[in-house]
């Protein structure tokens, strides 16, 4: 009879007019006599209530308030046994919506006992609400037809019942009442309606549909109820003690959610999810489909991001969501095409509720005149998961807060040893697929850097090989104790030139798109023309071995054993300016773009 | 007085003060803002109620709320009373210092009021969100968030009704995408 753990929300109108129907349709109440046994003992109370409330709905306007003295009189069935989920107020809400649940519910079971005495002794937990609002089952559907539709006849209208409540859907559960209403014939109107709009299509709907004489009685019954002004009162009850307005709230046999986060729209869902913490965040990404997609959204990622104190560089960020929205714009069309699945977070953060590309433009755009907040368009949530996995890192170097080692030991450096070199390793450079080393043995090793393996070696060199640069296309120049430079060709493997001048090691090099600059213990800077392969200039000003050089933008910087730093302009070919303070000679220099400044740093006394 | 009529035909009789707390009939009353009004004539139209342009703002006229239900207003206008004469907020509030800081405080009656079951719960939001009330969708939005916080995936799907859709092999996936921030 009871179909499990499903629940009816009724809208409260159409319980408070199935209430009264089925009062006004059962004048000859109440045949108490043939009661379950099992509710015998709360019978007599049972039937004052019933009659009192009957009376009560009979003569006067305003909803009465019945309480109930126990709750244990309607036993809710979940499973097999009576759960008291509903507290006490709860379930004086609930009587009061459901009102006439007394008298309809003993006739229910006087119906059916007459109708099959064995079915009501074997369901102790029988549950009155249920007549009336629930699935009907077998027993119970010629009086719940009744009490719904008095006019139809009840066998005939029996067997859509079922089906209408069939339904597995809670939400659309919920309207099966009225589909019942109505009859058959709207179902698939009403189904079709959307979430929301749903139970407030009902009451004009129900007007349409409803026969004249329905329609009569709807009006005698809440028109005249409720005059057409009533003054709002500010002082009106509101905790449910009046029955009325519980009544229009809604008849829960069952407290069940909805699920509201998703039922809003997704910029009040994120409002919300703006509200938890990450440990919910994370939670709800788990939760289903349509949450993750919400809890994934880089509104709320970003949060978390400016939460952590974690700061990101507005002016790189802007640009590439700029880029990016050109390359959305051009690739909109072929992406969001109809039909295709919405796919949840770590997959996609396309979703079909909204055009995101459209929604980050426009928020980049505002965003870029308050300039407080980089754009949203950014994947925030694989920010800051990167970030707080750098965070982890760096701080904890995965020794946990309490000091133990952390767990995952595939986060740990790893490392791998390079074997081939038969000597001492004098210099290393590296890109994203190789590292290059070159070697006291005279030879210059190519290797995997993902793999480690050696790729080839390269032989040239009549001395240690100093100091080599490459650049990824496959153009490298490498210096050696033999006073030589070597320029090579990585994708053929050869050497193109050698350069030749040095009158000691080449002990640095640099090059960029137009020069060469190699720097020598005969405290001499060279520079070379890339494309030429010749010399264009040869520096000469300190008094040491240069062991150091940098540059940037037709300027050098030079690193001397002589405690000097000189600025050199390639193009006029003369010193800009010397460095002098360093109080021992100076190793390494570097020469960082855009901001021009250099820094050399001392590292060894002599 | 303003007259608001609601979806199921019921009217009610407010104080403008009241009702002004709503920003959208705030706008309506005063014609202040356009944008506002021909929006919600718009919304009006397409949810049938045919108002004349006119009509909107003339005290003896009512004006229609088409998509919320008596209940839920009697409700909404009950929050509206308690709050009356409050200063409205203003409208830039939401910047970078709320985005760093939030709190799911929510006032001892508004807790009381909002004390309701989900179904009423996500009326008002929707009728705030609708009528533009700006602190009661707030208070919404903080109550369902609170009714979220600190749950596990399965107690949420249990409070909300709502179905794993996902395939265990993503269920499984989840977990381990989540497992980085298990230790933070």
């Amino acid at each position: 009879m009871y179909l499990g753990t499903h629940s009816i929300v009724l809208s409260s109108q159409f319980a408070k007019l199935l209430v009264d129907e089925v009062i006004f349709a059962l004048p000859e109440y109440p045949p108490e006599n043939d009661m379950h046994p099992s509710q015998s003992s709360s019978s007599t109370r049972n039937d004052q209530f019933s009659s009192q409330h009957l009376d009560f709905n009979l003569s006067s306007s305003s909803s009465p308030t019945v309480r109930l003295p126990t709750k244990h009189h309607y036993p809710r069935s979940e499973g097999q046994s009576p759960t008291p989920t509903i507290g006490p107020k709860k379930f004086s809400k609930l009587l009061d919506t459901v009102l006439g649940s007394s008298p309809t519910s003993k006739r229910v079971e006087t119906r059916e006992e007459g109708f099959n005495q064995s079915s009501s002794q074997s369901s102790p937990a029988l549950s009155f609400d249920y007549t009336i609002v629930d699935a009907p089952s077998s027993h119970s559907t010629p009086i719940s037809c009744r009490a719904i539709d008095p006019v139809s006849d009840p066998p005939a209208f029996a067997p859509t019942g079922p089906d209408i409540f069939a339904t597995s859907n809670p939400r659309n559960r919920r309207f099966g009442s009225s589909l019942k209403r109505s009859g058959s014939a709207s179902s698939d109107i009403l189904l079709s309606t959307g979430k929301s709009g749903n139970k407030r299509i009902l009451p004009r709907f129900w007007t349409t549909l409803a026969s004249p004489a329905r329609e009569a009685s709807f009006n005698m019954k809440y028109k005249e109820k409720k005059p057409v002004e009533s003054i709002y009162d500010p002082n009106y009850p509101l905790d449910g003690e009046e029955g009325e307005l519980v009544d229009d709230e809604a008849c829960f046999i069952e407290m069940r959610g909805i699920d509201i986060l998703t039922s809003v729209p997704p910029e009040i869902a994120l409002e919300i999810l703006n509200y938890v913490d990450l440990k919910t965040i994370l939670a709800c990404l788990a939760v289903s489909r349509s949450w993750s997609i919400l809890a994934s959204d880089p509104f709320i990622w970003r949060k978390f991001f400016y939460a952590a104190g974690w700061e990101i560089n507005k002016e790189l960020a802007f640009n590439e969501v700029a880029l990016r929205n050109s390359i959305a714009k051009l690739s909109l069309s072929s992406r969001n095409s109809p039909g295709r699945p919405i796919r949840i977070g770590f997959l996609s953060r396309r979703s079909s509720m909204y055009n995101q590309t459209d929604r980050y433009f426009t928020t980049s755009v505002a965003f870029q005149d308050k300039s407080q907040l980089a754009p949203l368009s950014m994947d925030w949530k694989a920010l800051y998961r990167a970030r707080a996995e750098i965070e982890r890192r760096i701080c904890g170097n995965n020794t946990l807060v309490d000091g133990t080692l952390g767990d995952n030991v595939g986060d740990e450096p790893k490392m791998t040893v390079l074997t081939g070199h038969s000597d001492s390793v004098y210099c290393l450079e590296f890109d994203y697929e190789k590292i290059i080393t070159g070697s006291r043995d005279r030879s210059i090793k190519v290797w995997s850097l993902q793999t480690g393996q050696l790729k080839t070696t390269l032989r040239g060199h009549s001395g240690s090989v100093l100091s080599l640069k490459f650049d990824s296309s496959g153009f490298m120049v490498s210096g050696s104790s033999d006073c030589t430079i070597l320029v090579w060709d990585l994708i053929k493997g050869n050497v193109r030139k050698t350069l030749s001048g040095h009158e000691g090691g080449v002990l640095d090099l640099r090059i960029d798109r137009q020069w060469i600059v190699s720097c020598s213990k005969d405290t001499v800077v060279r520079v070379w023309n890339r494309t030429k392969l010749e010399l264009h200039h040869a520096f000469h000003g300190h008094d040491g071995p240069v062991n150091a050089v940098g540059l940037q933008d037709g300027k050098i910087v030079s690193a001397s054993g002589d405690m000097k730093i000189i600025l050199w302009d390639i193009v006029t070919k003369s010193r800009l300016r010397t460095f002098s303070g360093h109080e021992a000679g100076l190793a390494c220099i570097e020469f960082k773009a855009r901001s021009y400044s250099f820094f050399s740093k001392l590292s060894w006394t002599d | 007085m303003v007259i608001l009529a609601t979806s199921d035909n019921e009217q009610f009789n407010v104080d403008k003060e009241v009702a002004e707390r709503s920003v959208l009939i705030k706008n309506m009353l005063e014609g202040e803002n356009p944008i506002a009004l021909a929006v919600a004539f718009v919304y009006m139209k397409l949810n049938g109620s045919f108002i004349r342009h006119e009509d909107v703002g003339e005290s003896d006229q009512s004006i229609p709320l088409p998509n919320i239900t008596s209940p839920v207003l009697k409700k909404v206008l009950e929050y509206c009373e308690h709050h009356r004469g409050e200063p409205l907020p203003s409208g830039d509030t939401d910047n970078a210092d709320d985005v760093r800081k939030r709190t799911t405080d929510i006032s001892e009656w508004d807790q009381k009021f909002i004390t309701v079951d989900q179904e009423m719960l996500f009326e008002i939001i929707l009728a705030a969100n609708y009528l533009d009330i700006k602190p009661l969708l707030d208070v919404g939005c903080k109550t369902v968030a609170n009714m979220i916080k600190g749950k596990t995936p399965e107690e949420i799907r249990k409070l909300f009704n709502i179905v794993n859709d996902f395939t265990p092999e993503e269920e499984a996936q989840i977990k381990k995408e989540n497992e980085w921030a298990e230790d933070r």
